[in-house]
């Protein structure tokens, strides 16, 4: 017979480990474009709410939840896929001949128009109402910990997703040019390394991510409405700035501990601050450790 | 014979003739005829003139929607009486308001079209009516420097408030008693509003912060009481003004029913992952939860306990509209809230109202506060009628003294500024909703476990 805190404590960290998982996920895939193509994406968070909408409104289509919440993503990965590269090639190349500065600027500029136009177009073709899913499992008890289903669905499924990422990166071409683009891009082109297809292929996975980190958003009962977007994004750039830019370790250690944070927050001091924990974490870090846990 | 053949080919022709002449003219008769009728139809079907402007304000670019109504017909004349509002199309509050600009546009073809615009005593005529609206994103700012601009460029004689009472207490000081402008509180009213001695705002509303029979869920704590099936309460709210009034009220009044209150909790705004809220609340098992949040909100409390394997006897929340009842499916079943009109009421133009709704595309059960609406229109019509001019001193006057029948039942504004139209209690039963409480007004039983 465990004390009703110490359940309260423990089911806490792990609500906080998944909602870290899904920061990690959009994090990932920020970090991943801003390491590679040098681009700050502020339009990613757009990326997810629009993966979250469309997700919604297959499962409701289709009416079965769970079977909605797979179908939707068979179909979504493909499509961030291609969207994510389409948007490298029609809005970030042409920037590409400018200085690095300047692509920064002039990428922040472009893809924080691109949020603002996707926000109305997400409100005018799906409507402006919180979109959530209930997919209606019994949720899991352990002893006297109850853990609502898709919680625990959703670690299995980040783990799974971490791993592929880390063994992309670490053993495919693809991967590996990633990595050399992230640490020296004058060294990885003159090694002969596609830097344009390269970063196209960045954007498509890190939208890929972005959209993953949507549907799972979603389906753990959290809302999403058009709106939602510039808001995670403001999230998952804690994250790395907490982690430290370009470390994908650091984004893992970040994203954990902005999630646990979070839900430990609510828990042991009051539910009041937990919103407002990432911004003292920031400012915290920012203090300390200017360049973050792992940054150099 | 052969003459007579003649006369019988001219006459044949001069038949022919005839009957080509006749089909010509029978055809050019039906379709003018038919013209006329199309054009008939049209002058006298209203034709609906909106216009949208995009407007600079304070850095902000927005939408300027103008709706006027024409006919060739019967159309009001005189100077337009102005009404001026914004509404959030983008934002926190735009599920809550958007689908006003629709109703507004359905009430503005009825009242000048149907009932010919509000007849103006100094003038002698009946005027026609114009909405000035603005999307206010849901920004305080924005909404401040909008209203301004309706009072002092738009020179609207009556302004309505926007969605919340956060946005609306802001508005009093800068705008309506800075200018000088009558303004309607809609869904936005707070104690801090009405004891300050501004003079002009008011709002059809009961103090509903008040843990009286004015209080937000009072009918329902007098349900309670007399059912007597619950014994715990617990209270989750978001710190935001009008989630603050009907928490605090709810706590007295659940007091005074005889209910003891196991668990109380203010959010901060925003918030929307409730694990924590939700494990601490299945730890204690109250009877009742009640949720002082919006409407979408509290529907995404409601999934996230029932994923978390938590469901209390009743849930009661403060509002339902925005998809609460589709979002939720069976979950909503049994739920209780609070609201100021349904379609069982039979009081002053309920039908129109309806009527205007269904127009409109917009469904009561999205759309809970649309009552509201037709009140300050029907407020709207009786004060200028009263007043007799265009004055905002003279409609200002008018509607601190009215006295009228609404969709709700007889409102009177109080000497403070604020109205008598209080909530009743409903429930959802099998997907409907049904007045449950009090009895008479209900059309259907409360059921509890």
């Amino acid at each position: 017979m465990f004390d009703p805190y110490f359940i309260i404590i423990i089911g806490s960290v792990i609500d906080g480990l998944v909602l870290g998982g899904i920061y990690l996920l959009i994090s990932l895939g920020l970090s991943l474009i801003f390491g590679v193509a040098g681009v700050l994406n502020v339009s990613h968070g757009d990326m997810v709410m629009l993966a979250g909408l469309l997700t919604f409104f297959i499962s409701n289509a289709i009416g079965l939840q769970l079977l909605g919440v797979v179908i939707a993503t068979t179909v979504i990965i493909p499509l961030f896929l291609i969207i994510g590269i389409l948007l490298y090639y029609c809005l970030i190349r042409p920037l590409t001949k400018r200085t690095k500065q300047e692509l920064l600027i002039g990428s922040i500029l472009i893809t924080l128009g691109l949020s603002f136009l996707l926000q109305d177009l997400a409100a005018t073709v799906f409507g402006t109402l919180p979109r959530s899913v209930y997919i209606g499992f019994e949720p899991i008890k352990l002893g006297e910990l109850v853990v609502p289903f898709f919680r625990l669905a959703t670690f299995i499924i980040i783990v799974v997703i971490a791993f592929f990422i880390w063994s992309f990166l670490k053993y495919t071409f693809t991967g590996m040019a990633m990595r050399a683009v992230t640490n020296n891009r004058e060294v990885a082109l003159s090694l002969g390394i596609p830097i344009d297809i390269t970063a196209a292929m960045t954007f498509g996975a890190g939208t890929v991510l972005a959209a993953l980190g949507g549907i799972l958003y979603l389906a753990n009962g959290f809302p999403i409405t058009p709106f939602v977007g510039l808001s995670l994004t403001v999230k998952a750039l804690t994250v790395i700035v907490i982690g430290g830019t370009g470390k994908l370790t650091g984004t893992v250690i970040g994203a954990v501990i902005l999630g646990v944070a979070e839900t430990l927050t609510g828990a042991v001091i009051s539910f009041y601050w937990a919103p407002a924990i990432s911004i003292l974490l920031l400012l915290i870090v920012l203090v300390i450790k200017p360049k973050g846990i792992l940054g150099e | 014979m052969g003459g007579g053949a003649f006369m019988g080919i001219r006459k044949v022709k001069q038949n022919g003739v005839t009957r080509t002449v006749a089909t010509v003219l029978a055809i050019v008769l039906l379709l003018i005829g038919l013209s006329s009728g199309y054009f008939i139809g049209v002058s006298v079907s209203p034709t609906v003139v909106t216009k949208t402007q995009l407007v600079t304000v304070g850095g902000t670019v927005t939408e300027r929607i103008t709706i006027t109504i024409t006919t060739a017909v019967a159309q009001p004349t005189g100077p337009p009486l102005k009404i001026g509002m914004t509404i959030s199309k983008d934002g926190l509050f735009a599920p809550l308001t958007s689908g006003y600009e629709a109703f507004n546009r359905e009430w503005l073809k009825w009242v000048n079209n149907v009932r010919k615009g509000v007849w103006v005593r100094e003038l002698g005529v009946r005027v026609p009516v114009e909405i000035i609206m603005y999307d206010d994103k849901s920004r305080p700012d924005l909404a401040i420097q909008l209203y301004t601009k309706l009072a002092t460029e738009d020179n609207v004689h009556i302004l309505v408030s926007p969605y919340s009472a956060d946005i609306g207490i802001q508005l009093i000081p800068a705008v309506a008693e800075r200018f000088r402008v009558p303004m309607i509180m809609a869904e936005a009213s707070t104690k801090d509003m009405w004891n300050k001695g501004y003079k002009y705002i008011v709002t059809p509303m009961v103090p509903y912060w008040e843990d009286n029979e004015n209080g937000w869920a009072a009918n329902y704590f007098d349900m309670l009481a007399k059912t007597k099936w619950a014994k715990t309460i617990a209270f989750v709210g978001w710190d935001i003004t009008w989630a603050i009034d009907t928490y605090n009220s709810g706590k007295s009044l659940a007091r005074k029913a005889g209910l003891q209150i196991v668990y109380d909790k203010l959010l901060a705004p925003g918030t929307t992952d409730f694990s924590g809220v939700i494990r601490e609340l299945k730890t204690i098992n109250p009877d009742i939860v009640y949720l002082a949040m919006f409407g979408p909100i509290n529907a995404l409390f409601i999934k996230q306990a029932a994923e978390a394997g938590f469901k209390p006897k009743e849930w009661h929340v403060i509002e339902y509209g925005a998809g609460f009842v589709e979002s939720l499916g069976p979950l909503a079943e049994g739920v209780t809230s609070d609201i100021f009109w349904t379609p069982s009421f039979k009081y002053y133009q309920s039908d129109l109202l309806n009527e205007l709704m269904s127009r409109a595309g917009l469904s009561w059960v999205d759309w809970e506060w649309t009552e509201l609406r037709m009140i300050i229109f029907q407020m709207i019509i009786a004060a200028v009628e009263e007043a007799g001019k265009l004055d905002r001193e003279a409609i200002n006057e008018a509607l601190h003294k009215l006295q009228i029948m609404t969709v709700s039942g007889p409102l009177i504004i109080g000497p403070q500024g604020y109205g008598n139209i209080g909530l009743v209690t409903i429930q959802i039963q099998n997907g409907r909703i049904q007045t449950v409480w009090p009895p008479h007004l209900a059309n259907a039983t409360y059921v509890h476990p």
